[in-house]
């Protein structure tokens, strides 16, 4: 072996290209200096800047010529020396010279330079790649150059030449991309082919075997579970952290890994850690897929795998809503049936009331207006006619008159006011004199201290008991008798006695179980019936006593009390 | 004149009107006597022997019909006296007796009592139907008087088949294959006998359902009857005798 005269010791920074080596020096001279050694000569070439940095490339170009980069120097030399020296704006990174003879130049957060006539005059050169690291440069003949960035991924220019951008493939580790080159091999994924095409197989045998891929933990809501193949989980357990860790042949390759959820999104999530975290899935079917790839760029053969399946909630399940919507439904159904229902009972309970209400009002009135005074008083008019005392007539026909149009106005209010009951019972009273003549007595009497147009009671109440005094009491008598009725008022209540020195009950019913029957006796009937609607649909009680009187054992007649709120 | 009269009522005042109605329509009548009560009436009968008497039906004391049932000797008319059409008023029409509505009708006491004065019929077997029918329970009427031309008959309701209208008469066809042919209209009929098996087919026809045979539905439907007579059905009454016929069966 031959020695070179170099004046100071090789190694702070060496370089070769062929059998030609660079070799450099970092000296206490104001400038580096670089010499080229190629067997036959040793050349030295200064550079503008000392700067103790390992970073320099070299390349022999296709005139033979050798380019050289360090720093933000770029010189183009043969044997005979220097042929250009170019200063660029960054550090280089890397230089390439593709078949068409294009000088490429990667520069450190500076993009890319190409010289496109492969001259380094600075008129021709254009500039990619922004602000980007390029670390590595390679060519796909007759399509395109491909950039490894640091921290970037990879770029790829195709002829036009318009950027085209691969998907992000984020390195941390530039070594790996340092081995940047284009083979033909191709693969299923489009992904995996485009990596496969420009990420080559190092020459170290252990890098291409894939590395093996495993999960290791299955964690729900963070327990710990065995590790299945297909995991069947209620809604409420989808915070899913899965690890898995790959293996290499290599020698403590850092091994890199990408996974997929499909089912969620069906793309690859790429990354160094070992731990992939689901929160909040939901409900569905997925699978779980994990690979790992070496930093060779080898991918695991077969990924691992994990089926999830993760209920939906019984309340989000197709039969649940069916069912849910169909009860509900049902439900609905059966409530506005039932509200219907209810409501329809209760305008028929209070048509009902009404119409007995009604009815009875008729009734009353017609109890009031009983026919047969209604027709004996007229007839008892037509007696004056007939006799010629158009004077009595023509006073009875007032009265008379007078009566039927307080029944009737009356008849169409609930209440009325206390001095027009009165007055029609006075009315009413007189009438009846006038038929019974001396057989009949009456007296009203009322408080003073009663207000007879405040005082409202249901009209016509008082009126079928005087009337049934005269009738079932006094005419049985011979010498008939008296009506006596007397108003009181006490604790909200009018009190209303009518009484009368009648034959009493228990001989008017002797006599009138002795008598043919001509007609059912409605009057007391109605009133009762009355009363009992008037306290249903009130709330207050209206309260009617029946007292036999009494003298020694003799009957007295008889004495109705009502009590009437007010 | 000697018809002889007498006057029941309880009211002074309507024995007064009566008396002087009466008086100013047949000024020769003979009011015998004007009673106060039933009491009174039996003894004035008694005493009187009259032809005809105004009885009140409804009385402090007592009914015109307790009246009646204590008079043994008929031998008089009766005319009722009412101020309401009660339920007694049915009872005196199925017996074809008079009575006047208070305040009364001078026309209505004028044609009443004028045919009494000149057919010098007795209504004694009208009497005791009436009697007869207020001593059973209400609605089991089972006989009906019929004025005729020449008299009353006092037939069975069941064996009236059918009644006819014959302008202002009725023909009443009767299972015994009579005809009676009375001077009241078939509405009055129609009143009395509708509450009972009889039904208004037609305008003209009042029929006892017991004696259908056949419902024919041709020519707008026809009954035939038992006496082989086919009675026309209305157009309106069609589904209510077909109600009717379905509740008999």
């Amino acid at each position: 072996m031959k020695p070179y005269g170099v004046p100071f010791a090789l190694g702070h920074f060496v370089k070769t290209v062929g059998a030609d080596m660079f070799t450099g020096s970092l000296g206490m001279e104001p400038s580096s200096k670089l010499y080229f050694i190629n067997g036959v000569d040793t050349m030295l070439i200064r550079l503008s800047k000392k700067v103790p940095s390992s970073k320099s490339t070299a390349i022999q170009l296709k005139d033979s010529t050798f380019l050289f980069g360090k720093d933000f120097e770029l010189i183009q030399f043969d044997k005979s020396g220097v042929i250009t020296r170019l200063f660029l704006e960054k550090n280089i990174q890397t230089l390439y010279q593709d078949s068409r003879g294009k000088i490429w130049v990667g520069l450190h957060q500076g993009g890319v330079l190409c010289f496109q006539e492969g001259k380094l005059i600075n008129a021709s050169k254009v500039h990619y790649l922004g602000d980007k690291t390029v670390v590595k440069i390679a060519e796909e003949v007759s399509r395109g150059m491909w950039f490894a960035t640091l921290g970037n991924g990879l770029y790829f220019m195709n002829e036009q030449p318009l950027v085209e951008y691969s998907p992000p493939m984020v390195y941390s580790d530039s070594l790996s991309l340092n081995k940047l080159s284009i083979s033909s091999k191709s693969a299923n994924s489009p992904l995996v082919n485009k990596m496969e095409r420009i990420i080559s197989i190092g020459k170290n045998e252990m890098d291409s075997i894939p590395p093996k891929i495993f999960i290791n933990h299955v964690k729900l809501f963070g327990r710990d579970t065995v590790v299945q193949q297909v995991y069947n989980l209620p809604y409420d357990h989808n915070f899913i952290t899965i690890d898995y860790v790959g293996f290499s042949s290599g020698n403590g390759d850092k091994l890199q890994y990408r996974y997929a959820l499909l089912g969620l999104k069906d793309e690859w999530t790429y990354t160094s850690s070992l731990t992939a975290n689901y929160n909040f899935l939901p409900p569905g079917k997925y699978r779980f897929l994990v690979e790992a790839v070496n930093n060779s760029g080898v991918w695991s053969d077969e990924p691992a795998s994990i089926a999830f399946i993760i209920h939906p909630p019984f309340w989000k399940t197709a039969w649940f809503r069916i069912t849910s919507a169909l009860v509900l439904l049902l439900v609905f159904i059966v409530l506005i049936q039932w509200y219907t229902k209810s409501i329809k009972q209760k305008e028929q309970l209070k048509a009902e009331l009404d119409k007995q209400i009604n009815k009875l009002e008729l009734q009353a009135l017609r109890s009031h207006m009983n026919p047969h005074f209604l027709f004996n008083t007229l007839n008892s008019i037509q007696y004056f006619i007939t006799s010629n005392d158009s004077r009595s007539a023509v006073k009875y026909l007032s009265k008379f008159s007078k009566l039927m149009r307080t029944i009737l106005d009356n008849s169409q209010k609930s209440r009325i006011p206390l001095k027009e009951e009165i007055e029609a019972l006075q009315l009413y009273l007189e009438l009846e004199q006038l038929r019974f003549k001396d057989k009949l007595e009456f007296k009203i009497i009322v408080d003073k201290s009663i207000d007879l147009q405040q005082v409202k009671i249901p009209s016509m109440l008082i009126q079928p008991y005087v009337e049934n005094a005269i009738l079932h009491g006094i005419l049985h008598k011979k010498n008939g008798g008296v009506v006596l009725v007397d108003l009181k008022q006490s604790d909200g209540k009018l009190e209303c006695i009518i009484k009368d020195n009648g034959v009493g009950r228990s001989a008017a019913m002797e006599i009138e179980r002795n008598k043919t029957k001509t007609h059912q006796s409605k009057g007391m009937g109605i009133t009762q019936e009355r009363l009992d609607i008037l306290n249903r649909s009130k709330g207050r009680k209206l309260n009617v006593q029946i007292e036999d009187l009494m003298d020694g054992e003799k009957s007295a007649g008889t004495q109705v009390t009502l009590q009437i709120p007010i | 004149m000697d018809d002889k009269v007498i006057i029941v009522d309880d009211e002074a005042m309507a024995r007064e009107t009566l008396a002087n109605l009466l008086l100013m329509e047949f000024p020769q009548i003979n009011i015998a006597a004007k009673c106060a009560s039933v009491e009174e009436g039996l003894k004035a009968i008694n005493e009187h022997q009259p032809n005809l008497v105004f009885l009140d039906i409804e009385m402090p004391s007592g009914t015109a019909f307790d009246l009646l049932k204590k008079t043994d000797n008929k031998n008089f008319n009766v005319i009722f006296v009412t101020a309401y059409s009660e339920y007694a008023i049915n009872a005196i029409k199925f017996s074809a007796l008079d009575y006047l509505l208070k305040p009364v009708d001078i026309d209505e006491l004028k044609s009443a009592v004028n045919q009494h004065i000149s057919a010098k019929k007795l209504q004694r077997n009208q009497l005791e139907l009436l009697v007869e029918m207020l001593q059973e329970k209400e609605d089991k009427k089972t006989k009906i008087a019929i004025p005729e031309s020449d008299g009353i008959s006092i037939i069975e309701i069941d064996h009236i088949i059918r009644c006819e209208s014959d302008g202002n008469y009725t023909k009443i066809f009767t299972a015994d294959g009579n005809r009676i042919i009375t001077s009241k209209t078939l509405a009055e009929y129609d009143d009395m006998l509708s509450g009972l098996q009889f039904f208004r087919v037609h305008r003209s026809h009042l029929i006892n359902m017991n004696y259908v045979v056949k419902y024919v539905k041709a020519d707008g439907g026809y009954l035939i009857m038992k006496d082989n007579a086919e009675v026309e059905i209305s157009r309106r009454k069609k589904a209510e005798f077909i109600e009717q016929l379905a509740a008999l069966s």
